[in-house]
């Protein structure tokens, strides 16, 4: 902060200097109170605030998360805004970021950006204006973070606030959110991204996926897996998940943008996602099926995932839904399943998209036991909602 | 930590893989059958295994392994332990993995909770079962192990009264697993079965295979309406037992569960034998595992001989020809008596509590309660002599069989039984039961003492005569010990006898000035409602005679004035003030109401003597002020709701340094190329001037 930087050329004269550049104690106090961006900023003043401003930033292991809803401007994505705006405020340094946004505003400014360019296929219009959503969170966050972005159909999400508000289903409209991992203890959050190059089984046993013995939750988002030698190459990455014990959620989303896809030619498939590894992540999943239609049998099917018994604590929601459902689904009634989610867990926020299929199973994984289904071939699934609870150590 | 000491290196190994490989291995003996040395035998099959895993991996296991050292061990597992459920468990104890199916997973989870496996976690059920029944087609099934279980559970919540030799808190645990099936019963027996309900919350325990579908599937209430009427009984029998405490809400499943064996039997005459199968070990004609001729045997005296012949020959002299006789003789007079009052239970309470304690302690007092005793001690012979293949047919043996595996605990905490419980809920036959096998355990002690004298005579000598006996007799010191245990709780014995009978007779003294006081308040009551009706009519006639008087004098204004002064405000003379006949019909609502509503009591005001007959004329002071009351009281309510003066908001938390950390956007607001160099610089540019650069990476 601007007043502190002259405090330690005056330490000599005042005591308040004197005290913030010896005890440590104060200062770190003090630095508690300062958000992670500042913190670092300060943390350049000298030795003592450095280590200090270390120690404080190990404390900082909670996961947090920025929403975004609204009208659109002409500048950039509505999340674009409120994230530049949050992240001064945020009190963590985030390692790991998963983004969702909805494609469709993306869409609409490649609608209009592809009349100017006349006519240009739709996907390498999307991709190159996602490309460029990419670059600029990049610019956000700091520079060795890992940015895995998703642009799917509709978002779930969590308003911001001190404590978690009522979840939200946005099938259409602007909105995102973002999910920011800070480096945790016992924790290990690793985003891996395939495509039909780049897969093989030294990639996934690099990304964790294979031979990881404490893998527990993976979070997979497939695009443009329609094409039919696109199932072979997602066999190849579901069947040795399906047999392990870990966790299975996600979905077939419409795109992904992380800076390092600049590997396959446009248009081609491929997966990315997050693989949460450690002896303290714990997980339950739950699969709403076709025949889950009403509040009752949404709310029933939640109970379940209570029934897991997992901490409350540093946990978070996640919600992959098909397109299909949702208030259509539901006789006209929204937020449906996020308002299930919201009576069963009050503190604990939700995310998710609505996307085109979802990959999950009902599972538990915690530190003593693992419960799964023995069938491999049910982890894909459509007109389903795929329900969620991880928790973070 | 002292630096001269040479420090040892100490290195430790810690495999991964040991504990998965010796299971391993121990799965390959098992299905080998190598060092397998216990066998289970589960509905007819029989399986081999290593007593060590079992007892590792389950309480069940653990209670009835431990006590037993030789080889060739068989264990029949209790008949809700089913092939379904039991065959997975095992697997899980040597694999530590467990496939559920939609079929198997309500037996697994039965069976897991009868055996108290462990490392089981319950939330796998809570999470699957709903997936499985949710889809409908097993309800139906669900609901028949529903019923049946409610039956068994029954049974074992009886005889969790029973046990009366157990302490307190052992008591409550059982009551505890008692109770929820208990109510499930209820319901059943109700004839209205909570379908949606129960196979969710309530997860069935397996029932024994001998339950017939076609009849498990009909009510408990249906194939026996006595029963039905008994529960009502039983009810009533709640409500007045009610101010005892908490303790009795458990009481009635356990009476109840204990007179369905008297009940039952007479059905089983009447409807064909698959009623009988419901019984379950009470016939054992029809009891099933005909393996072992004393099995059946065993398996029905717990409910059946001890509980009718304890009924019978102390509840009523009509029952003395007792369901032990058999079923066709006692078919229709045995039910009226067994389902005779709810008072049955609270009788054979009391007259057990002197009685049957009375009858134990000294000489059986009939032959059937001789032969329950001399049951018993077979039985018990039969647990110590490892016939335990008989022993999982009924809940009770199971239950006797972990008595018995603690038969110095039961022996020391019977005394110290608590007698308020056993007055109200389990002092029945339960008593006999406990005392009878006290009584076998001595003996049989006493025989593996080899005691030179007969052990009755420990317990039935004064105490001058035991001691000149003890002199008499050179016994060892364990022989001594023994004496003077059995000495020691036999007199303890009787003294909890007496102690518990003192409280019943004070319980009836107290149920008797209770009912005394509640007569004598009925009356009281009564009389204070003539009293009213009285004084009703007494005003009435007054006020009609004041009327009266009033219309014939004519009095002037001045008069009624007057009169009005020296008449009390009570006085219906009062009503001489108004002139108008309307006022006057107002006048005992007036009198009545004054107090309590402003508006009438202004009305009454506006009638007040004070006030002049003619309505124009100044409201009296009283009147005004109740009426401006009136006019103020919907205002009232406002002040509150107008703004308060806000405290001023709390000034933002400052640091010492300049501004505040959450830096609005105005103040801090850059454009987003200032943000990301804010976050280049200290991500990617440190300062080049600082020797060791702070690096604000995650590798912090």
């Amino acid at each position: 902060m601007d007043g502190n930087d002259e405090n330690p050329c005056t330490a000599a004269a005042s005591q308040a200097g004197y005290v913030l550049s010896n005890v440590a104690e104060v200062v770190e106090r003090i630095l508690t109170f300062v958000p992670t961006k500042s913190l670092l900023r300060t943390a350049c003043v000298c030795r003592l605030w450095r280590n200090c401003a270390r120690r404080v930033l190990r404390t900082q292991q909670r996961v947090a998360w920025v929403s975004a809803t609204g009208c659109g401007s002409d500048k950039g994505h509505v999340l674009h805004r409120k994230l530049a705006e949050e992240l001064e405020n945020m009190y963590l340094l985030p390692q790991t970021v998963l983004l969702m946004a909805d494609c469709g505003t993306i869409n609409g400014q490649d609608c209009c950006y592809s009349q100017k360019k006349g006519g240009n296929h739709e996907a390498t219009v999307r991709k190159t204006d996602s490309s460029e959503l990419a670059l600029e969170l990049n610019a956000l966050f700091p520079r060795d973070c890992e940015i895995l972005g998703i642009a799917t159909s509709g978002v779930v999400l969590t308003p911001n606030g001190p404590c978690p508000s009522a979840p939200q289903e946005h099938q259409d409209g602007e909105a995102g959110f973002v999910l920011m991992f800070p480096s945790m203890d016992g924790v290990t959050v690793r985003p891996f991204h395939f495509c039909k190059r780049s897969l093989s089984q030294a990639t996934l046993e690099e990304a964790g996926l294979v031979g990881n013995p404490d893998l527990r939750v993976v979070l997979l988002f497939e695009y443009e897996v329609f094409r039919s030698r696109s199932a072979r190459f997602l066999n190849k990455v579901l069947e040795p998940l399906a047999q392990s014990n870990a966790l299975i959620a996600g979905g077939h989303v419409e795109s992904v943008f992380t800076h390092s896809r600049e590997c396959c030619g446009r248009g081609s498939y491929g997966m990315a996602g997050l693989a949460l590894s450690g002896a303290r992540v714990q997980g339950a999943s739950v699969l709403l099926e076709q025949d889950v239609v009403s509040e009752k049998s949404a709310e029933a099917a939640v109970q379940r995932l209570k029934a897991a018994n997992l901490p409350e604590r540093n946990t978070l929601g996640l919600m992959f839904a098909c397109l299909g459902r949702g208030h259509e689904y539901y006789g006209g009634k929204r937020n449906v399943e996020a308002d299930a989610f919201r009576k069963v867990f009050p503190n604990t926020p939700l995310f998710g998209f609505f996307g085109n299929g979802e990959i999950g199973c009902d599972r538990i994984v915690t530190g003593s036991y693992t419960l799964t289904d023995t069938d491999t071939d049910s982890l894909q699934h459509a007109y389903t909602t795929v329900m969620v609870l991880v928790h973070l150590g | 930590m002292n630096l001269e000491i040479p420090r040892t290196s100490v290195f430790t190994f810690q495999s991964s893989v040991h504990c998965v490989h010796v299971l391993s291995c121990l799965d390959e003996q098992r299905r080998k059958e190598i060092l397998c040395d216990v066998t289970v035998v589960v509905e007819n099959k029989s399986y081999r295994a290593h007593r060590s895993v079992l007892a590792a991996c389950s309480d069940y296991f653990h209670s009835r392994v431990s006590g037993h050292a030789g080889h060739g061990l068989v264990i029949t597992l209790p008949e809700e332990v089913t092939v379904d459920g039991f065959e997975p468990l095992l697997q899980f104890a040597y694999t530590a993995k467990l496939l559920f199916t939609k079929e198997n997973i309500v037996e697994i989870h039965n069976c897991a909770e009868i055996l108290g496996f462990q490392n089981l976690d319950k939330a796998c059920f809570d999470f699957l079962i709903p997936k499985f029944v949710d889809h409908g087609k097993n309800v139906a099934r669900i609901r028949r192990k529903v019923c049946c279980k409610a039956k068994c559970c029954q049974r074992r919540s009886c005889k969790a009264n029973c046990r009366s030799g157990a302490d307190e808190e052992e008591r409550e645990e059982e009551r505890a697993d008692a109770d929820p099936p208990s109510a499930v019963g209820a319901n059943g027996s109700d004839g209205t079965p909570s379908q949606s309900s129960a196979p969710v919350s309530e997860s069935p325990e397996a029932h024994g295979p001998g339950c017939p579908e076609e009849h498990a599937e009909t009510d408990y209430s249906q194939l026996c309406p006595k029963y039905r009427k008994f529960q009502m009984a039983c009810g009533k029998d709640r409500c007045c037992l009610e101010d005892c405490g908490p303790q009795v809400a458990a009481a009635p499943p356990g009476p109840s569960g204990e007179l369905c064996a008297s009940p039952c039997v007479p059905c089983a005459g009447d409807e064909d034998n698959g009623a009988a199968d419901l019984c379950g070990a009470n016939q054992p004609e029809t009891g099933g595992v005909p393996e072992n001729e004393a099995a059946p045997l065993a398996g029905c005296l717990p409910c059946t001989p001890e509980s009718s012949t304890a009924l019978s020959f102390l509840a009523s002299p009509d029952l003395s020809s007792g369901p032990p006789a058999g079923p066709s003789s006692v078919s229709p007079d045995c039910c009226p008596v067994g389902l005779a009052d709810a008072a049955v239970a609270l009788e054979g309470d009391e007259v057990l509590g002197c009685g049957g304690i009375d009858g134990t302690a000294a000489p059986p007092p009939g032959p059937e309660g001789q032969s329950a005793l001399g049951k018993a001690a077979d039985f018990h012979w039969l647990k110590h002599l490892d016939l335990t293949a008989s022993t999982g047919d009924c809940p009770f043996l199971r239950d006797l069989g972990e008595e018995v595996q603690l038969p110095e605990f039961e022996g020391g905490a019977q005394p110290e039984k608590s007698p308020c419980i056993s007055s109200v809920n389990s002092g029945d036959n339960s008593d006999s039961d406990s005392e009878g096998d006290s009584e076998s355990y001595n003996s049989e002690r006493a025989r593996e003492m080899q005691l030179p004298f007969p052990v009755e005579k420990i317990s039935s000598l004064s105490r001058n005569d035991f001691q000149h006996l003890l002199r008499l007799q050179s016994l060892t010191r364990e022989q001594l010990d023994f004496v003077h245990d059995v000495r020691r709780r036999s007199k303890n014995r009787v003294a909890a006898q007496r102690c518990r009978k003192r409280k019943l007779e004070c319980i009836v003294g107290l149920e008797g000035e209770i009912h005394k006081l509640r007569s004598e308040r009925e009356k009281l009551t009564q009389e204070q409602a003539q009293l009213k009706r009285r004084k009703v009519e007494t005003l009435q006639s007054l006020s009609e005679l004041c009327h009266k008087v009033c219309s014939e004098a004519t009095l002037s204004p001045d008069q009624l004035e007057f009169l009005a002064q020296y008449s009390s405000p009570d006085c219906p003379a009062s009503v001489l003030m108004s002139s108008s006949p309307s006022s006057a019909l107002s006048l005992s609502f007036s009198l009545t109401l004054q107090d309590q509503d402003p508006a009438s009591a202004g009305v009454s005001a506006d009638t007040s003597p004070s006030g002049d007959p003619s309505p124009s004329g100044d409201p009296s002071p009283s009147a005004s002020a109740s009426a401006d009351e009136t006019q103020t009281t919907p205002s009232l309510p406002t002040p509150p709701h107008q703004p308060w003066p806000r405290p001023a908001p709390a000034p933002p938390l400052h640091l010492p340094s300049s501004g505040p950390p959450n830096a609005p956007p105005q103040t801090r607001t850059a454009p987003p190329p200032s943000l990301t160099s804010a976050w280049m610089r200290v991500a990617s540019v440190p300062p080049a001037k600082r020797h060791r650069p702070p690096r604000p990476s995650p590798s912090f």
